[in-house]
Parts: C-alpha cells; structure tokens; sequence
C-alpha cells in the first residue's frame, strides 16, 4: 500500500546550514497492517509523513500510494490524516468542521450526516457539537481532529502522535478505534511516543533514528519489550555515530 | 473541494470579529455624513457621495488588510491546510478556493455598504435638496462595484505576497505600499510628464515609469468624482477598466498557484 524507495529530504535553515532529515529510508506498509513508526525526537517521523502525504517533496527517492506516485493528487483521495498538534478551524463548530472535511473529500451531505454522527458518539462528542472547537479543551479538539482524519471511511489513515494532548480516557478511546480500524481491514500508519500503544496495536514497527530505518520487524517477534528495543536501537546508533 | 474550501473562507470571514468592527465603523462614518452635510451650503451631494465612497474603499481595503491577508498567513502558519492537502485537494484548486471565498466575502460587505451609501445620499437629498446637485446615484452603484473589482485585484496581490513572506506583518505592509502606490501612480506620471524635463532628475522619471507599469493603476476604479458630479463615464472605459482588474487578478492569482505548487508545507 505505501511504499517508500530510497527516500532523502535536506532542510536548508535560514543561516544555510543544511540538515539531512530522512537518509535514504526504504519502508513498505501491506494493506490492512497497522505499521508503528517510532523513533527519538528529531528522528524523522514527522518530516517521512509529510513527504508521504506530499506535504514536502523528497530531495532523491520515491513514494508510491497504491502504486501511484504521492505527487499524484488521486494517490491521497482515500487517506485519513491525523497531524501532530492539530489546529482545526475555531471558528467552527464540531459538526461544521466534519462537513467541511467530508466535503473536501466529495461526500455527499447525507452521508456527511450520518458518518459525523456516528464519529462523534463513538469519540464522545456528541453533547458538543452546537459549540465553537475554540471553546473546547486540548483533549477534545485531538477527537475533532481523528473525528475528521475517519469522516470518510479512507483505506490508509495516517496518524502523527494520536494520543497526544489526551486523558487516560481518552486515550483508551483512540486505542479502541485504532483497534477497530485494525478489524475493519484498514492499512494504519503511526508516529508515537507511547511505545506500550504500539506494541499492543501494531503488527509490524520500524525504528527511525537520524533519518534512518535502522529496525524493522514484526512485534510478536522482536523478542524482547519493544521499550528496551527502542533503547538498544538509539544506544547502539548513538555509539556507532560517535565512532 | 473547491467549493469546501470557498465555503470555509466565506464562514471564517463573515465570522470575524474585525469584519463586524468594520462594518460597523463604516456604519457611523455614513450616518456621519448626513452630520457633516450639514455644516456644508454648497455641493452637498458632491461630499456626500465623495464621502460614502472613500469610506466604502476604505473599509473594504481595511476588510482585506486585517481579514483577507491573516486567513492565509494562518493556513500556512498553524498548518490548518494539511487537512485539505492531505486528502487530494489540488493546490491552485486551494489557493483558487481561499480567493474566490474572500472575494464573496467583500462582495457581501460592498453590497451592504452600496446600500447604506444610497439611503444616506436619499436621505441627505431628502434633508438638503435645494442644494444637492447632479449626483448619479446609478454611477455610485457602479463605482461601487469598481471599489469590489479594486478589492479583488488587492486580495490576489495579498494572496501573492503571504506566499512569498514569512510573515503577516510584512504581507500587511507589502499590501498597504500596493495600495498606496497602485492608487497614485497615474496621477505622478502624468504630473511627472507635464513638468519640464529640465526641472525632474531623468532617475525620477525612470523610477515613476518604473512604478506605473509594475504596480496595478487602482486609478482606474476610481469613479468617484464621475459619480459626484453626474459626470458619464464611458462604455469601453468601463469595460477596460474591468477586465484590466479581472484580468490582472487572475495573472497575480496564477503566479501564486505556481508558487504554491513549488512550496514546502514544512
């Protein structure tokens, strides 16, 4: 479903200094696989969905959606995205905001309709949805958020730090709509800190340090708690820089 | 799509709490002028009507300045155009859509202010007939609309210029010296080569040559004396004047389609 060959992206900051933020990354997400995507910060992981999402546009490399290239508007028309730290219109209300996604994705307002309702009971929005998101709180602006990455029903959601900004239950909640996308057949690609998350979601996780893919496997065979993986990963890159 | 998106515009416009300040300022300015006629005994309807109209230009250039320029700005500064990007949406379809919503946006506000220009010109005909004048009201709607055309031609400059920035200040300014360049260039040229040659630097006449054909001639939509003293304006100038406006809008609002084909939403 997604497939990234040989990906490099330099940032060049306003004093010309350039840094190498994805070096050349080669990953492959099969359909219907919930994928973790986990790294320290300033790994990469927010700078390999943006270039998936054609957000930024990669310096060598290439990425496919579905075998067609992420340049190409149609590759992204059935892709739900969650980005990290979501501003969403405050001047909206819940239920506009979902209408203006969906209508942004070609529903029709009738499934719009249903589709709103639905997302907003399950992410316990529903007592909500007449007020403006500017007088909502962090935790219920991030639902809205996921509310509109689901509204139309994509094949491959991409999510960036989906618990971020949520109470425990919250988070519980997101757990158990990831799960649910996880039945329902949908490809799932995630970005997260929480580490206990992905292990418990996740079938396949990748460990992105400097811009690099340097750990890839399936999580019932990683062989130890994905935590100390992690750990072991970063060390053993850390000292392998230095050398 | 695109629709979504000129839909959000319009919303996130008529939602604003500086469009409602605005308005309302533009408000008091017209009744205003039903105070000031009468400390007037002459040309009344010529100062009503030069009124009315600088005020209409006004706030709608205030509308673009502190409404049309941040909506924008913010887009690319709290990210919020992930959300469309990243579900297919083109981005001269975006780009394309913010405009067309800003510009129903300053469509509603002119057409509100026409009509509060034309009770106010009926009222202080009303008040003071005797020595109203030849003022067309007919000529104050179409001037009306060319303060709208003006308007368009400065929100896909702004649209321009958010993109090429980093910052709204410097959006703001850009826009501003636009505006305040665009609207006295023609009269600087012909100034310029009415005056004896010897008496005007050959740099300074470059320099206001220069600034003519870069900058858009927002002299052209200024109907306001036409209008002030029943003066007719012609058909073909009408026309020029309208497709110039249209047609320089669509060339800055394509240039800002390319480059934001080109940008790093990072």
């Amino acid at each position: 479903m997604i497939h990234f060959n040989e990906i490099c992206k330099t940032y060049h900051s306003e004093r010309r200094r350039t840094v190498l933020a994805v070096r050349g990354l080669s990953l492959q997400v099969m359909r219907g696989e919930i994928y973790g995507c986990i790294g320290p910060n300033g790994a990469g992981k927010s700078t390999s969905i943006k270039l998936l999402l054609d957000l930024i546009r990669p310096d060598s490399g290439s990425i496919t959606i579905n075998g067609l290239p992420v340049s190409n508007e149609a590759s992204r028309a059935s892709v739900g995205y969650l980005p990290e730290n979501p501003y969403l219109y405050d001047f909206l209300t819940a239920r506009e905001y979902l209408a203006y996604v969906g209508r942004l994705s070609a529903m029709s307002p009738a499934s719009i309709r249903s589709r709103s309702d639905e997302l907003l009971a399950k992410l316990k929005l529903d007592q909500a949805t007449g007020r403006r998101i500017s007088g909502y709180s962090k935790g219920m602006q991030q639902r809205t958020a996921i509310a509109a990455s689901l509204i139309h029903d994509p094949d491959l959601v991409v999510l960036d730090e989906p618990m971020s900004g949520l109470d425990p239950l919250g988070r519980n909640l997101i757990f158990n709509l990831i799960a649910e996308l996880k039945q329902q057949g949908k490809t799932v690609f995630i970005s997260s800190h929480v580490l206990t998350d992905i292990e418990r979601l996740c079938d396949r996780v990748g460990i992105i340090v400097q811009g690099r893919l340097c750990h890839e496997g399936n999580v019932p065979e990683l062989g130890m708690p994905l935590d100390e993986l992690f750990l072991q990963v970063v060390n053993n890159i850390g000292v392998d820089e230095v050398k | 799509m695109l629709r979504a998106v000129i839909w959000v515009t319009f919303l996130e416009g008529i939602r604003s709490r500086a469009v409602y300040g605005i308005t309302l300022l533009a408000g008091l300015m017209m009744a205003f002028t039903v105070i000031l006629c009468s400390m007037i005994m002459r040309d009344v309807g010529k100062v009503a009507t030069d009124f009315t109209l600088t005020t209409a230009t006004f706030a709608t250039l205030l509308v673009v300045l502190f409404v049309g320029i941040t909506i924008l700005a913010r887009d690319l500064e709290r990210k919020t155009v992930y959300v469309a990007l990243s579900r297919g949406v083109r981005r001269s379809n975006y780009i394309v859509g913010r405009f067309l919503g800003l510009a129903l946006l300053l469509a509603l506000i002119v057409a509100m202010l026409l009509f509060a220009s034309l009770v106010t010109l009926l009222l202080v005909k009303q008040m003071y007939s005797t020595f109203f004048g030849t003022v067309s009201l007919g000529l104050v709607a179409v001037a009306h609309l060319f303060v709208f055309v003006q308007m368009v031609l400065i929100t896909a400059l702004s649209i321009l210029y958010s993109l090429v920035t980093s910052s709204s200040f410097i959006t703001f300014m850009l826009t501003a010296i636009t505006w305040l360049i665009g609207s006295s260039t023609q009269e600087v040229k012909r100034l310029v080569e009415s005056t004896d040659p010897s008496q005007i630097a050959p740099i300074t006449k470059w320099l206001v040559t220069i600034a003519y054909y870069l900058f858009p001639n927002l002299a052209l939509f200024d109907l306001k004396s036409a209008a002030a003293h029943g003066l007719t304006v012609s058909f073909p100038h009408l026309g020029f004047a309208l497709l110039y406006g249209l047609g320089y809008a669509v060339a800055v609002l394509s240039l800002a389609v390319i480059l934001f084909k080109r940008k790093e939403l990072t």
